[in-house]
């Protein structure tokens, strides 16, 4: 029996080893301020499909310090997916933000950033612990239920199991909303300094507005090398595809 | 009331619009037919009559095409019509074919409804009629070819219409007017002040309506784009007004429409589309009845043709920041004597003719013990054409040490697109002494209500942990779906237990055995008891019951009626060894015999016996375990 347990040990820490990727050589050309190298160092584990917070945190810095913004702001948004209240990131992406060409206005009531302190206080993964323990509890509280030879035991049971139902419910909905919104596609970061956008699909129609480099805005509509895309002013107009990178 | 029903039908037939109703109509008749059982006739008929209504309800549209008149001088204009009739509202539009002899002025469309009873048949009919004014190029014959109109997937095509267009009258060129109009009674020019500009280079850009008659009404049709250019509107027409001025000998009213000046954003050889106004003038009256009318003349402006260059890589200055024209630079500080941490103020001016709103300042160089401030900048363009003016660049220093400062001069480069080249300008350099700060607290002074001085802002530093994992979810680890699976088995063995259980306590036999062992503790304590009491009969008696009670339990016969010898049986039934059996045996018969001639036992004795008791005990229970097993 203690084998078994040693060798499940031994197999997670094999897992987790497996699991790493070193970026110290990176970190060391961020700290040299050989921005250029750290980016590419960086950039291959982007190509290899890692995600990971501060892999994105730390190249939305390199292209901040590479004056490039509009990928900035791609990888700091990419990361708040990640962990939308991150301090350091947030502090970054107001710095951003004053540094793009268009501005971008958010309201937030007292409410609102209430609830998004609320929405966003635990990670997804977190969040799909609770369910889980909710879950492992509700099924034992039903076993005992079903075992209890007094019927005041069943009685408390059964109350145990209606409170942690509620909860359940609530950590699930959570989960499957943050999941959601995780896996959200609709918006996109502006990555060409300066972007046209027209009333149709094709440059022949007539231009609406202009927009510069970081700006994020919300795709509506794919047409083949065409995005219709929406402004926070509810202003909309088409514009080429590879001008933008989705989050 | 059949009056009434009849009256009810009628209504409802006459109001058919959707095939609801004309369920409920033909619902109608039946009921009313059931009444009047007499007038058959009347409701076949009107049976009759809703379904030939429903089915001759089609959407077919009718067509056609005519013009106000065949045969027409150059000076007139051509009225095409195209009417579309149909019950319903539909929305379709001609298509009309490109007509190369004539010349569109304007369009228009009407739609008029009519409904009609004839013979309390009711029937409405929708037309719509799109109108068009033609205006002709040529003299000649000319077909009008057939137009077509489509309505859901069916083509309708109108007959050809032929016209005869006579030379005109009065051989006067038509008052629509090409691009190149000079000589023309009205035509709208677009002027711009250069062909071939820099990037940056600012390109007035003016549009001016000529007309030799008076006007009262000018309506902009099209305006021009001006994608590729920062656009500057310098000049729009609010209300028409003019002056006169001549033109190839004549003279006009001249109407400035609007003005810009445009900077191109990249090189290209840009089109601009021209522009197009409809104007309206009055037709001087011909007699006295004649109270004179508006005419509309469509005008439409030349193309604009502007070529953009890049500007020269060859010998471009490192602080060159996108100025082009022709620019003077000078600073000044507004006093030259501060006191440690106090602020002084370097105000430097760029002006001239150019692209002013479009550069960057010249960068301020870093000098010790001096902090800086991002500078405030201000363009002031002072001409209407938005191309002369001002940036006034104030940068705020606050000296922190005393001492004799100098401002190096600060250069600029501008392109200037007349010489083709770059040019670079500075300012002198500046001179300003610092004295100390007469109270020590002067420059805590000025650092307190601010609190904490901040020399500028940057990013948080980056994560510097050496290894990433890649994220996952847990709920993508199979460990994760286990609990799941593991609690959701848990219930399914509960349940399986339970129903186990429950059978089992049904089972009286099985009862017996699980009370077994609890009968027994109950029956040792009293044999212990009457040990310590010393009571020697007691003992056997309850020994022999606590024996026999065991057995009887654990196996299910009646205790009361057990004799040695059906014990010995169940127990060799049972499965047990010999040794244990001839234990049983001997030890009920030394409780037999015991009771009846039990003084010749001790204490001693009986303590002995009462191990063996255990010991048989134990062994039962042992074999009843094994046998289950």
């Amino acid at each position: 029996m203690k084998k078994v347990i040693l060798l499940i040990i031994l197999f997670f820490i094999n897992l987790q080893l497996l699991a790493g990727y070193d970026i110290s050589k990176a970190n060391n050309a961020y700290q040299n301020q050989e921005y250029e190298k750290a980016r590419d160092s960086y950039g291959e584990l982007v190509k290899k499909g890692i995600k990971n917070f501060n892999l994105f945190y730390n190249l939305g810095n390199i292209y901040f310090k590479l004056e490039e913004f509009g990928l900035a702001r791609l990888f700091y948004e990419r990361a708040a997916k990640f962990s939308p209240l991150d301090k350091d990131l947030n502090f970054n992406l107001e710095l951003l933000k004053s540094r793009l060409k268009d501005k971008e206005e958010t309201k937030e009531t007292f409410f609102s950033h209430i609830f998004k302190k609320i929405y966003y206080l635990l990670s997804i993964n977190m969040l799909a612990i609770f369910v889980l323990i909710c879950f492992i509890l509700i099924m034992f509280t039903i076993v005992l239920v079903i075992l209890a030879n007094k019927s005041s035991t069943k009685k408390v049971m059964k109350v145990f199991m209606v409170v942690l139902s509620i909860l359940f419910m609530i950590f699930l909905i959570f989960t499957v909303a943050r999941l959601h919104e995780f896996h959200n596609k609709d918006f996109a970061v502006i990555i060409n300094e300066t972007v046209f956008a027209y009333s149709g699909p094709s440059k022949d129609f007539q231009q609406v507005f202009t927009i510069h480099e970081g700006l994020k805005v919300r795709i509506e509509k794919f047409d083949k090398d065409w995005l219709l895309i929406k402004l926070q002013s509810g202003n909309g107009g088409w514009i080429e595809k590879e001008r933008i990178k989705i989050i | 009331m059949h009056r009434f029903q009849l009256f009810l039908t009628g209504f409802v037939i006459l109001f058919i619009k959707t095939p609801l109703q004309m369920v409920l109509g033909s619902f109608q008749c039946f009921v009313v037919r059931k009444d009047f059982q007499g007038e058959k006739v009347l409701f076949i008929v009107i049976f009759v009559f809703i379904f030939s209504l429903a089915f001759a309800k089609s959407d077919e549209i009718i067509v056609s095409s005519y013009v106000d008149k065949t045969e027409l001088s150059m000076d007139d204009n051509l009225i095409l019509t195209i009417e579309i009739e149909s019950e319903k509202d539909i929305k379709t539009e001609p298509t009309i074919p490109q007509l190369t002899q004539f010349q569109f002025v304007s369009q228009s469309s009407s739609s008029s409804t009519s409904i009609e009873f004839i013979n309390g048949k009711y029937s409405k009919s929708l037309s719509k009629k799109f109108i068009y004014t033609l205006r002709p190029l040529k003299a000649g014959e000319f077909t009008i070819p057939s137009i077509l109109v489509k309505y859901r997937n069916k083509e309708y095509h109108t007959k050809m219409i032929k016209v005869k267009i006579k030379p005109s009258r009065f051989n006067v060129a038509p008052e629509v007017t090409s691009p190149k109009g000079t000589g023309r009674e009205i035509f709208l020019e677009a002027v711009c002040s250069k062909k071939v500009a820099y990037i940056g280079e600012p390109i007035i850009v003016t549009y001016k309506l000529y007309s030799r008659k008076n006007l009262v009404g000018i309506n902009a049709e099209q305006f021009p784009e001006f994608s590729g250019f920062i656009k500057e509107e310098t000049y729009q027409a609010q209300s028409i007004s003019y002056h006169l001025e001549v033109k190839n000998g004549l003279q006009y009213y001249c109407y400035k429409i609007s003005e810009f000046t445009l900077f191109p954003t990249h090189s290209e050889k840009f089109y601009i589309k021209p522009m197009e106004l409809i104007c309206a003038y009055k037709v001087q009256p011909k007699s006295f009845f004649d109270f004179g009318t508006t005419k509309r003349v469509n005008v439409r402006s030349n193309k604009l043709i502007i070529d953009s260059n890049d500007l020269p890589i060859q010998n471009q200055p490192a602080d060159f920041s996108g100025a082009v024209g022709e620019f003077h630079i000078n600073s000044n500080l507004n006093t030259t004597q501060v006191k440690a941490g106090e602020s002084i103020t370097l105000t430097v001016t760029i002006s001239g003719k150019g692209n002013i709103k479009m550069f960057e300042p010249p960068s301020f160089p870093k000098i010790n013990n001096i902090d800086t401030f991002p500078p405030e900048i201000s363009d002031i363009l002072t001409d209407s054409h938005k191309t002369q003016g001002e940036k006034i660049i104030k940068y705020i220093l606050i000296p922190n040490e005393p001492g004799d400062y100098k401002i190096p001069e600060l250069t600029f480069s501008y392109f200037d697109p007349e010489q083709k080249q770059y040019k670079k300008i500075s300012t002198e350099i500046l001179k300003f002494n610092v004295q100390a700060s007469n109270k020590i607290v002067d420059k805590q002074y000025y650092r307190t209500p601010k609190g904490i001085d901040i020399q500028g802002l940057d990013i948080c530093f980056i994560r510097t942990e050496n290894s990433i994992e890649d994220f996952s979810f847990v709920f993508q680890h199979f460990v994760y779906w286990l609990f799941v699976f593991i609690s959701l088995l848990s219930i399914l063995l509960a349940h399986i237990y339970h129903l186990e259980r429950k059978k089992r306590f049904q089972d009286r036999a099985y009862l017996m055995r699980r009370m077994a062992n609890r009968i027994l503790q109950k029956d040792i304590v009293k044999v212990k008891k009457s040990i310590s009491e010393q009571k020697v009969d007691k003992f056997f008696v309850l020994a022999e019951n606590a024996l026999k009670n065991y057995i009887a339990n654990k196996f299910n016969i009646s205790s009361g009626s057990a004799k040695i010898r059906d014990i010995i049986e169940v127990l060799h039934n049972k499965g047990a060894d010999k040794r244990l059996i001839n234990d049983v045996k001997n030890f009920l018969v030394m409780t037999d015999q015991a009771r009846f001639g039990g003084s010749k036992y001790n204490e001693e004795k009986i303590r002995a016996e009462l191990t063996n008791l255990d010991d048989i005990i134990h062994r039962i229970g042992k074999m009843k375990f094994r046998r289950n097993k």
